[in-house]
């Protein structure tokens, strides 16, 4: 099977910091594990490509001329729509705000080509489901880019719970946090804490209900108190704020209680877990001390796993494992939030099929 | 030099793959934290040409070789990294040096001292210079490890205890050991501690599934198979010129595990796992700690960033910019190699070795 002609849309910072550096192991370009130590490379096959990059756009040429010269990119578009007339690529990777992502998402869906988007795919319920709409229709993928999901710590944290001793999940607990915030450009439920909206159903499933309380201690300077609880019966609480550090150690925190069992991530790295008899208590964390690609912080912390599984996904003809209905699920949970702070008190999230 | 570095790398192989070609975006031209590029991609070279064609496209270069005197010879550039077998890495480094070009070679830079003396004779002789890549002496623990041991409280260096440790290793024909593995500590040693007087080694093998009692260095290196991979461990204990003391555990028995310690004087520094600092520096109730901010999505958290791969890039192109010699350069190479010579000699012959005694 060829590669997969994959064009990318956007060159701003997040995705030159994070997901143009994720193409090479994503797309099966890179050599995994430790050094072979070995004489010479002489006769080790290449792993075929699973996918390479033929075009991206930015409406900044400059920039995305620079960022097509490093990463060798041979064509390059201001215009989205003319580098998908040109291109025809079977993909593209579109990273730009999340107020633009859904028309640019929904065009390029129009002309036939399977799109992944960063999250939050959009800042309305709205825009995601004309966007779910027009995936249906053109019979193509919308992924989103909830690359938590794909994280080493949060995949073992998984798999550990999924252990018939841990017993059911029933009680999630996370802290997520940041510095002062630019809610002038982005909205701090949509931009930062949709992490923490969309990790509680990936770990414990759809949520029933929530209450919300809030409160704000400057510009960009508020913490939200939230108390789910799942179609399951299990519970949960939610600690995200805007008071803290950006992006310092201690301000991402997860545990999950079972019956008997529990598992902890700490700092987005280091996982504990018990289980009832408290025989051997579980430890991982990545062993980054080796110097490889697979130990990268693109790699532990999803990058990599996220835009792998899009390409896999579209050459394997399944759905990707994070979808735009989990998009729309995040985007209802933040307007039950709102409706749950406007109106003092539990909303289901069955009464949340709209923005209003 | 006003423009931008012109850059050659020689070696595609999956070290050089998947830690110093991705470095170059982040510390000389494509990162965003970056203020402005310093070098541009220039040409690659590897001998295989899938290697050297796959490298040019993913990592950027203009154009690619399988020759690195072709390379030399049609390409304009400033310097040249070359990222090698230690076997190797003589012979390239001396041809770009004859060709009036500086260079970083990878660690050890080479297996002998012959050869490190014909790289410092070359750079003599072209008045360029060799920077060899120890890049942990760039990497963030060990420099916040620096920072605490240079506060005034801290007093002077007086002990160092490391261990640095791998799994079952290659056999001795590919890699030895204490040369291509441990000279990260040795060099690391000798960043902590400034320059060393003497070693005093012992030594124990399990080599070949040897169920009896260990072997010695001597059963080791008196057996004429090379081809048995190395587990083994080396306990060095060091006598430093400025008068302290020093233990390094380095073996090839358990897997990758490092730690570093440093006394002062009412004081100590700790790194373990090449990651997490933890200091007191006088009375001090509270410790100093620091560990990389893992929820970081950005390059500064990327572990060629935190383990100095970026740093090391950056300084060689900085240096070759600005026409001076970098720091490690080829003395620092010779000065590992001897000690790990002087480590084998007192292995063999049971009694310390003064680094004089190396030449």
């Amino acid at each position: 099977m060829e590669p997969l002609r994959v064009a990318f849309i956007g060159c701003g910072e997040h995705a030159r910091m994070s997901l143009y550096p994720s193409l090479r192991s994503a797309f099966g370009g890179a050599p995994g594990g430790l050094p072979a130590l070995t004489l010479s490379h002489e006769g080790t096959e290449q792993p075929p490509l699973a996918a390479r990059l033929v075009a991206l756009c930015d409406h900044k040429r400059d920039l995305a001329e620079r960022v097509a010269s490093f990463h060798h990119v041979d064509r390059v578009y201001t215009d989205h729509r003319e580098m998908i007339e040109q291109e025809r690529p079977d993909a593209v990777i579109v990273c730009i705000h999340p107020k633009r992502q859904a028309q640019t998402a929904i065009d390029c869906l129009n002309m036939g080509v399977h799109v992944w988007v960063e999250k939050p795919p959009a800042e309305s319920i709205a825009d995601a489901m004309a966007m779910a709409e027009a995936a249906a229709a053109a019979g193509k993928s919308l992924a989103v880019g909830y690359m938590k999901r794909f994280s080493q710590p949060y995949q073992v944290a998984r798999q550990f719970m999924n252990q018939p001793d841990f017993g059911v999940p029933s009680v999630w607990e996370s802290r997520y946090t940041y510095g002062q915030y630019p809610v002038d450009v982005y909205r701090f439920l949509n931009g930062f804490a949709t992490h923490h909206l969309d990790l509680p159903r990936f770990f414990m499933g759809d949520i029933e209900s929530v209450h919300a309380e809030r409160v704000e201690r400057g510009f960009g300077q508020a913490a939200y108190a939230i108390l789910l609880r799942f179609a399951s019966g299990a519970i949960g609480t939610v600690n995200t704020n805007s008071l803290e550090d950006p992006h310092s150690n201690w301000s991402e925190r997860v545990s999950i209680t079972g019956v008997g069992g529990r598992v902890f991530v700490e700092n987005w790295r280091r996982v504990i877990g018990l289980l009832p008899d408290d025989t051997s208590r579980f430890y991982w964390e990545p062993e980054d001390i080796r110097p490889s690609d697979d130990q990268n912080s693109l790699e532990i912390h999803g990058f990599v796993g996220e835009l792998r599984d899009f390409v896999e996904s579209v050459r394997e003809g399944r759905a990707p494992a994070a979808t735009i209905e989990d998009g729309i699920a995040a985007l209802r949970l933040e307007r039950a939030i709102e409706r749950s702070l406007a109106e003092h008190r539990t909303v289901q999230l069955e009464e949340v099929t709209s923005d209003a | 030099m006003s423009r931008l570095a012109r850059i050659g790398f020689v070696g595609c192989g999956n070290h050089a793959t998947q830690n110093i070609y991705p470095a170059l975006r982040l510390g000389v031209n494509g990162s965003p934290a970056l203020k402005e590029p310093i070098g541009e991609l220039v040409a690659c070279c590897d001998m295989q040409e899938d290697l050297a064609k796959r490298n040019a496209r993913v990592f950027g270069f203009e154009r690619y070789y399988t020759n690195h005197l072709e390379m030399l010879e049609k390409e304009d550039l400033d310097c040249v990294i070359a990222v090698m077998r230690p076997k190797d890495q003589p012979g390239v480094a001396i041809d770009c040096l004859n060709a009036g070009l500086p260079v970083l070679v990878e660690k050890p830079p080479t297996t002998n001292l012959e050869d490190a003396y014909a790289i410092k004779e070359a750079c003599d002789r072209s008045g360029k210079s060799v920077m060899v890549a120890f890049m942990k002496r760039f990497s963030e623990p060990y420099l916040k490890a620096k920072e605490i041991m240079a506060q005034p409280g801290f007093g002077p260096a007086v002990a160092f205890e490391a261990r640095y440790n791998f799994g079952r290793y290659a056999s001795p024909d590919t890699y030895d050991f204490l040369n291509a593995f441990s000279c990260h500590i040795l060099d690391l040693t000798r960043f902590f501690m400034g320059e060393v007087r003497s070693v005093y080694a012992s030594y124990a093998s399990v080599q070949g599934d040897n169920a009896g009692s260990p072997l010695t260095y001597a059963d080791v290196v008196n057996n004429p198979d090379k081809t048995i991979p190395q587990e083994e461990a080396w306990l060095l204990n060091f006598q430093f010129e400025s008068g302290a003391v020093g233990m390094v555990q380095t073996n090839s028995l358990e897997r990758v595990q490092e730690r570093v310690l440093v006394t002062g004087r009412g004081s100590w520094v700790e790194v373990t796992d090449w990651r997490k600092v933890t200091g007191y520096v006088g009375t001090t109730e509270w410790p100093q700690t620091w560990e990389p901010h893992d929820q970081l999505p950005n390059d500064p958290l990327d572990f060629r960033t935190v383990h100095g791969y970026t740093g090391e890039v950056r300084e060689f192109v900085l240096a070759a910019r600005e026409g001076r010699t970098p720091v490690p350069n080829i003395e620092d190479g010779i000065a590992h190699l001897k000690i790990e010579l002087a480590a084998k000699r007192s292995a063999l012959e049971n009694r310390p070795v003064l680094i004089s005694e190396i030449s």
